[in-house]
């Protein structure tokens, strides 16, 4: 999963944990049509490249959590805890201080900061 | 306690906060049937016996107030924001229906494209004073901080979109812009400064998705990439495909919510398709809603299916 830093084959394919075989049948027919060279689904969002490259790990996927047994193992080898969800601290000097400053001020005071929530109206399009 | 944990999420909470059920119809490009369906969904509510407002914030291209059958005579939201009249509520007028009121759209362009903190605020603060079930909002065609902020604010946000590359096309610049919105003001928030450059240059450009620009945020650091995983999260807006003319245009609306869940990260909810049928043409027309006059024709249904789903989203 995403959250424990690695996306799990079930949401390549976006689909629950807990999905039933038909709906991962589903799940890869819609993300086949949804990704095919001609779908507008995809229009500007993906290129080429990345069109091919999300199809073939929706296959992968797809071959995985469509075989019971395979998936069965798939589903031990992913539910073994992860350590040290918050071993990187790449952010964590920058950014110390706010945790004290914000404390329990409640939740008014803090959108209060938030910088261009309602700022000028000008146009997205004149931004870079 | 790790004191990360004490930080509470912005936009959420203030969504938690408000009491009013506010729908804001947008989606990009021009004449794909926002005002369209913004009307006949109002419509549709209101004969549900719920009382709903309509407020035109198509700033500069407003006319909800013809698909209603009314003409352009009377106060304007203009003249709320002028300060012609001290509330908003002053320039919502009844219609010809039952528990449906409009606040009508402006044409003063300069000052009402570009409102600034103060108006917006303003604005914001009177539409919750309606005490209506529902209240929508169209907030009309293009992706201005305007339009974004009030879809963002809105629960949910709809877009209405053509099965057309180029309204597609919109509307993905649309959800991206509300996008690095969201994320921009998570990140100004939290002074994640490194990440800000790189959500403008990289998202914005098209360079890279929103799935592999929080992904290589996940290998710096995963408490932001939660935080912000879940920020995209809780930001849902729903999806309803216009003018369908075959199969492939019905099915359409599936595919862009998993397409989108999948490389922008967030739940696009599809909340139905609405076929191409002559009869929008005739009822606008003759300035009158197909909800009023043709209910049962298959427009007149995939409404009110839309309206029964969007009901159920907000309970």
């Amino acid at each position: 999963m995403i959250l424990r830093g690695e996306i799990t084959l079930y949401e390549v394919m976006n689909v629950s944990r807990s999905a039933s075989q038909q709906d991962i049948e589903r799940a890869y027919r819609t993300a086949q049509i949804s990704y095919e060279k001609d779908s507008l689904a995809h229009y500007t969002l993906i290129n080429e490249e990345q069109r091919k490259k999300t199809l073939l790990e929706i296959k992968e996927a797809y071959k995985v959590l469509s075989d019971p047994e395979k998936r069965r193992e798939y589903d031990l080898s992913i539910s073994k805890p992860k350590s040290e969800i918050y071993h990187n601290s790449y952010f964590r000097n920058s950014t110390e201080k706010l945790y004290i400053e914000a404390g329990d001020k409640g939740i008014t005071k803090i959108f209060k900061s938030i910088k261009g929530m309602f700022s000028s109206g000008r146009s997205k399009k004149s931004d870079p | 306690m790790n004191p990360k944990q004490t930080r509470s999420n912005p936009v959420v909470s203030e969504r938690q906060n408000r009491t009013r059920t506010i729908w804001a119809v947008g989606g990009g490009k021009g004449g794909t049937g926002k005002s369209f369906v913004t009307a006949n969904l109002a419509l549709c509510l209101s004969k549900k016996n719920k009382e709903v407002t309509l407020i035109d914030a198509d700033l500069g291209g407003a006319n909800l107030h013809t698909f209603l059958g009314m003409r352009k005579s009377d106060l304007d939201i203009g003249d709320f924001l002028t300060k012609k009249v001290p509330t908003l509520k002053d320039v919502a007028v009844p219609t010809q229906y039952n528990k449906l009121r409009l606040v009508k759209g402006s044409d003063h362009l300069l000052f009402t494209a570009n409102l600034n903190y103060f108006k917006k605020l303003k604005l914001l603060r009177h539409i919750k004073t309606f005490d209506s079930d529902v209240i929508i909002i169209d907030i009309g065609t293009g992706s201005t901080y305007n339009s974004i902020d009030f879809f963002l604010l809105s629960n949910p946000g709809i877009l209405v979109v053509n099965p057309e590359p180029t309204s597609i096309e919109n509307a993905y610049y649309f959800l991206k812009s509300c996008i690095i919105r969201l994320l921009k003001l998570y990140i100004d928030h939290y002074q994640i400064q490194d990440l800000i450059k790189k959500v403008t240059e990289q998202i914005n450009d098209n360079s890279r998705s929103v799935y592999s620009f929080l992904s290589e945020v996940i290998s710096q650091d995963k408490y932001y990439a939660d935080l912000l995983f879940r920020a995209l999260k809780k930001f849902r807006p729903g999806l309803i495909i216009n003018k369908a003319r075959d199969e492939k245009d019905f099915v359409l609306g599936e595919s862009i919510s998993n397409v989108v869940q999948k490389i922008l990260v967030i739940n696009l909810d599809y909340l139905g398709a609405i076929p191409f049928n002559e009869v929008v043409h005739k009822s606008v027309k003759n300035l009158t809603p197909v909800m009023d006059k043709y209910p049962e024709s298959d427009v007149g249904k995939a409404i009110l299916s839309i309206a029964s789903r969007l009901t159920e989203k907000k309970s």
